[in-house]
């Protein structure tokens, strides 16, 4: 297979004034990572290590195999929303190594509002246990949470995809065959004692952890009686009397052996997984590509209307650059290939332009193939929509586009997405967004998301403003006047599409700087691969 | 000139051998046992004939089986090495009779060096001086007698042995019948012979010896001496050439001895006189002569800048040797460092494994003579000889440094070896001072292994059991379906 | 993370780009520079000091070579022997499990040795020997003969010969 070829040259005006603007959007979420991760601040971390406590990242830290890679999810949930209040919303979840095997992390910090539950810590709870449901990943819960976020349970506590939710999936993952371990770090009151009780196998940690339906407060009040919260339900109680808790230990870093040795002997399921296919068939060592990562700063636009060719993303991601294309000479505005990841196959789909009847089908067929060979599909966003016109919908671009709605909806292999630009419109539907289940979905800081670009609504909306003036009447909207019509549509389209608006409500799985894309995709194939495929499935349809 | 050689050895030395030949142009023919079917030296031959079980009593000691080798793999010439068959008259007779060429002495010179107590007497009608001591004795009167006039302490020895079987110091008149009845038994066990000698035991002897060659057209000259007096359990440890004691004078008188020696029983081919050094008298006595090529023969071949394998094959080929006594000089100083799997913190005992690691030093003026590599399994069917680490430089400090520097970047896991030991002895100031002599170790020399490992080491194996040991588990041990997953480099991601 | 080689506890806690590791109090900031997994080599900056260490594996045994030095060491299971994280003082004897008592071998002031019994109950038609599980001095004797107790009830408290 031969290496794509590159055409940038990184000395031009064009290409450092791109640079110079992604540089500044990829140290933005730096920045922004970096103060979420300080969690609740320096005054309420300073109260928990006073109670010899770690703070939640240090117990990942101590928890994970050494120099192992940490892939975390979702770390700016809930950003900017609950007047501040609940960076990362309070909980920590991510895919780590522990004792040489890959496991779901989800951990509770007690540092932000004792680590109560906001809707967002709900959605962000779920999601890493719906990720570990899909990919088979052992599940530790680090719990320390004083359970609902009172002030708003009406939208925590009784819906479908509220706090009940968890201990439902923590009951069928087990019943799955994929492991349940909880560390007891911190209170673990009403709801939240499930979460161990709920676990195949519960450590506590002696002085700090505490696990009851009701707390001292609650007792006091319903019977009167006066007990203290480690006589209720600490360490010794739970081990030794109440089996609520099948480990003693002496302090955190006790309690992350005893998790570290628990998984240690854990087997692996005799699930017949993709990766046990693929290692029949063809995995390679990891191999470079031939440009730099870096270059990609320069090479995306700032703006959605300049084009440029994404196969020099894809030379950038994929290993040795090396890009069997598909089709490459039919529906170009979407490039569809084979490439390796890490060593793993995949079959890459990229927007190189607005959607036609062509590239749909094209994208369809190409999919068919891809789930035919049992080869996960990684999807490159950057799509304004679909064709329109008189044109295109003669075409019959609507049930082309269809086509691949049904094929993404439908593969039976895992499937990726990054959203490296803008996603607009049913472009978003067909390129396997949010609601299509790809097993994981990124965005890079400058992609946007909304049903149509800015501009765009804002001038239907004036369109259909002017026409309203017009039946009634009465004068259209000057030049001045439709600009100011206009302004608070497309700011409201600029605030809301901005990938930080989506990934505080969980609309995807994490930001990302595109410079990690390639590191985050190898490591996210390497845990698809844990899940079986599924049966059943059509041939191959030339479209 | 040979166009085969069959190398009735295994290890370094057939090694060393092939590698000779290999230079000469001859094939060679490798044999081996069942426990060396994947060894280096089976690797590095031409061809590979296999000759019996892993004792080697039914491999390398079995001269028919050997003969049969040589034969079937039509070698025309036969070279034994070091150790095994080497300094078997028969064998080499047998060679001889088989027509093909025996690559050392004649099968007499053999057999009279062979006895000690013979040779003795030979060395003493020669008029090589010997040590005071006395042959054929048979009652305990006549040993209490011999004891008496040579004055305590003396050595009881087996006639027909060597390697320190069947040697006991005897210090007092009253232990003598016990030491006699012990050395008998244990003569008879080792060699099948009960026959002893007894001789003056001289408590601070250097050992140093002097290599001959010959060639089978009357030229016999030395080649200089090797000190190997550093020895644990009477076996050679470290050897150097130069001799820090020698003056020119007595080198010179020593070698004309040597070469005395050598010629009283009609000696061609590679050969070692060995003697005892006294160093306050500067007196010296022959001890034994060994009919064969020595396992240190290397630093004698980087001082005299010969190559006395290649030298071995071409004179039992029957070339001459081309240099007299006086065309022959030494450069600088080499020691040899023999890298043994055993324990010196328990007595020295043999240590067997899987060599897990196995890395050798690399530099100019360094060589090293082994028959291992990563991977290989030490027995206890064999010698734990792992390899020699030899290095020249321009003098005996220098050389010293080099040594050090060497064995420094000597990595052997799986095994325990001296090397921990050889370096402590290398640094003291009693081998600075060329202090040493055959008993040191055993009187003068504590050594301690380092009680608790270093802070370093604890770091090193710590941080690796994530990034390099549950690694190599993970790909080796289980059904690893994903074996180049990203989730195991350690390369720290956060996103 | 604490590793145990040796009886050595080695505490490796991650930073940044790097690792903080203590034994005993002796700490040092050590990078990986290069773990070359194939030949078993680590190249290691301690405190800026580059240090190369050569390791095998052989099950729980580690062969560690830093400069030209070669250790054995034997790695230890991690989890500390914390024993049953009982709350009560060590000298305080509780009944296992609701019974009655049966004998009382000991009085107040009676010097005990370790293994020695010192009451037996009766519960289930079994007879349970409580023994000490420490040299010492009865200081309390909290039951009678022929008492009924329940479970988890104190029954004798031993305590240090200094002590009393």
């Amino acid at each position: 297979m031969e290496p794509l070829t590159t055409s940038i040259n990184p000395n031009s005006p064009a290409f450092k004034t791109n640079a110079a603007h992604h540089r500044a959007l990829a140290s933005e979420l730096k920045e922004r990572l970096a103060e979420v991760r300080k969690g609740g601040g320096e005054k309420y971390r300073k109260r928990h290590e006073e109670q010899g406590k770690l703070f939640v990242r240090d117990r990942i830290e101590r928890l994970l195999d050494p120099a192992s890679p940490f892939l975390e999810l979702c770390p700016l949930a809930a950003f900017g929303m609950y007047d501040l209040e609940a960076p990362g919303a309070g909980i920590v979840t991510g895919i780590g190594r522990v004792s040489g095997r890959e496991v779901m992390i989800v951990a509770n910090d007690a540092t932000v509002k004792g680590g109560s539950y906001f809707p967002m810590t709900v959605k962000k709870h779920l999601r890493a246990q719906q990720i570990a449901e899909e990919n088979h990943l052992p599940c530790l819960y680090l719990v320390d949470s004083g359970g609902a976020f009172l002030p708003l349970q009406d939208e925590v506590f009784p819906d479908a995809n509220h706090f009940g939710r968890i201990f439902y999936n923590q009951a069928r993952m087990s019943a799955k065959g994929i492991p349940q371990i909880a560390a007891v770090m911190g209170s673990c009151t009403a709801g939240g004692a499930y979460v161990p009780a709920m676990s195949d196998e519960a450590v506590i940690v002696k002085g700090t952890g505490t696990i009851f339906l009701g707390g001292p407060p609650l007792v006091k009040a319903a019977t009167g009686e006066d007990v203290s919260a480690e006589d209720l339900g600490g360490a010794d109680v739970h081990t030794r009397l109440s089996g609520v808790a099948d480990h003693f230990a002496e302090d955190d870093d006790h309690a992350i052996e005893i998790l570290r040795e628990i998984v240690s002997t854990l087997q692996h399921s005799n699930v017949p997984t993709f990766k046990r296919l693929i290692s029949t068939l063809d995995l390679l060592p990891s191999e470079e590509p031939l440009y730099p990562a870096e270059e990609i700063y320069g090479i995306l636009p700032t703006t959605f209307r300049e084009t440029y060719d994404v196969r020099e993303i894809i030379a950038r991601l994929v290993d040795g650059s090396k890009f069997r294309e598909f089709k490459a000479r039919y529906g170009t505005t979407l490039v569809c290939g084979f490439a390796r990841i890490h060593g793993y196959p995949v079959g890459v789909i990229a927007n190189n332009g607005v959607l036609f009847s062509e590239s749909a089908l094209k994208a369809t067929h190409f999919i068919e193939l891809c789930d035919q060979r049992g080869i996960p599909l990684v999807f490159l966003q950057n799509i304004t929509g679909f064709m329109v016109g008189r044109e295109a919908e003669t075409g019959g671009i609507a049930k082309d586009g269809a086509k691949m709605v049904h094929a993404v909806a439908t593969t039976r292999v895992p499937k990726l997405t990054v959203v490296i630009g803008g996603s607009f419109g049913a472009g978003n539907y067909a390129m396997s967004g949010r609601a299509y289940g790809s097993r994981f979905l990124w965005m890079w800081p400058n992609a946007r998301i909304s049903v149509m670009g800015g501009e765009q609504a804002a001038n239907v909306l004036l369109t259909i403003k002017q026409d309203q003036l017009q039946r009634e009447g009465k004068q259209p909207l000057g030049k001045e006047e439709a600009d100011e019509f206009k302004r608070p549509i497309l700011e409201k389209y600029e605030n809301e599409g901005n990938p930080y608006h989506s990934t505080a409500r969980l609309w995807d799985d994490g930001v990302i700087d595109p410079v990690d894309t390639r590191q985050v995709l190898g490591l996210a194939l390497s845990i698809v691969l844990n899940a079986p495929k599924e049966d059943g499935g059509f041939g191959v349809f030339r479209m | 000139m040979f166009k085969k050689i069959l190398i009735a050895n295994r290890g370094e030395i057939a090694i060393r051998i092939i590698r000779a030949c290999r230079e000469l142009g001859i094939r060679t023919v490798a044999v081996y046992s069942d426990a060396d079917k994947n060894a280096l030296h089976v690797q590095h031959a031409d061809e590979a004939v296999h000759i019996g079980a892993a004792p080697p009593r039914e491999s390398y000691l079995n001269a028919d089986a050997l003969l049969r080798a040589a034969l079937s793999s039509q070698a025309d010439a036969v070279h034994p090495g070091y150790g095994f068959l080497s300094e078997n008259a028969s064998f080499a007779a047998a060679v001889d009779s088989a027509n093909l060429t025996f690559i050392g002495p004649s099968a007499d010179s053999i057999r009279a060096m062979g006895d000690k107590a013979e040779s003795k007497i030979r060395m003493k009608e020669a008029g090589v001086p010997t040590v005071p001591g006395a042959e054929g004795l048979q009652s305990l009167p006549e040993f209490e007698n011999a004891a008496r006039e040579i004055g305590y302490p003396v050595l009881v020895k087996a006639s027909a042995g060597g390697g320190g079987k069947g040697m006991r110091i005897v210090w007092d008149a009253n232990d003598l019948p016990e030491e006699i009845d012990a050395a008998r038994r244990e003569a008879l066990h080792a060699f099948g012979d009960d026959r002893l000698l007894i001789e003056k035991y001289l408590p601070h002897a250097h050992h140093i010896e002097f290599q001959v060659f010959g060639d089978k057209h009357g030229r016999l000259v030395h080649l200089f001496e090797r000190e190997c007096s550093v020895q644990r359990r009477h076996q050679k440890i470290i050897e150097e050439t130069p001799s820090p004691l020698l003056t020119p004078e007595l080198r010179r008188q020593m070698g004309e001895a040597a070469v005395k020696a050598a010629q009283a029983v009609g000696y061609y081919n590679a050969g070692t006189v060995e003697f005892i050094f006294d160093p306050a008298s500067s007196a010296f006595y022959f001890l034994e002569m060994n009919t064969r090529l020595q396992v240190e023969h290397p630093v004698t071949e980087l001082t005299a800048g010969l190559d006395l394998v290649q030298w071995q094959i071409r004179v039992a080929a029957g070339e001459r040797f081309p240099y007299s006594q006086e065309q022959l000089t030494q450069r600088g100083h080499a020691i040899e460092c023999r890298v043994y799997a055993e324990d010196p913190a328990s007595g020295f005992l043999p240590s067997t494994g899987v060599l897990l690691q196995y890395i050798e030093p690399h530099g100019p003026g360094i060589r090293v003579d082994s028959g291992f590599r990563a991977g290989d399994e030490v027995t206890h069917f064999y010698d734990p000889l792992l390899a020699k680490l030899i290095v020249h430089a321009e003098d005996r400090p220098a050389a010293i440094r080099k040594m050090q520097a060497a064995l420094r970047d000597f990595v052997v896991q799986g095994v325990v070896t001296n090397i921990d030991f050889m370096q402590a002895v290398l640094a003291h100031p009693d081998f600075a001072g060329g202090k040493v002599s055959t008993r040191w170790v055993e009187n003068n020399f504590n050594w301690e292994p380092p009680s608790s490992p270093s802070f370093e080491s604890l770091v090193a194996a710590a941080l690796a059991d994530f990034t390099i040991v549950n690694r190599q588990s993970s790909i080796e041990n289980r059904n690893e379906p994903d074996p180049f997953s990203p989730w195991k480099n350690p390369s720290g991601f956060r996103n | 993370m604490k590793i145990i080689f040796n009886n050595t506890t080695i505490d490796i806690v991650p930073t940044d780009a790097s690792y903080r590791v203590a034994i005993g109090d002796k700490t040092v900031n050590a990078e990986i520079l290069r773990a070359d997994t194939e030949h078993g080599k680590l190249d290691l900056l301690l405190d800026g000091e580059r240090v190369t260490a050569y390791i095998s594996s052989d099950n729980a045994r580690r062969w560690v070579t830093v400069d030209g030095q070669t250790f054995v060491l034997t790695k230890s299971s991690a989890s500390r022997k914390s024993g049953s994280g009982h709350h009560h003082a060590a000298g305080e004897l509780t009944a296992p499990m609701p019974g009655q008592v049966r004998v009382v071998n000991v009085s107040e002031g009676d010097s005990v040795t370790k293994g020695q019994t010192l009451l037996v109950l009766e519960a289930m038609k079994m007879e349970i020997r409580i023994q000490t599980p420490m040299d010492g001095v009865v200081k309390k004797l909290l039951v009678v003969h022929g008492q009924t107790v329940e479970r988890e009830q104190k029954l004798i408290e031993i305590v240090d010969k200094l002590e009393s």
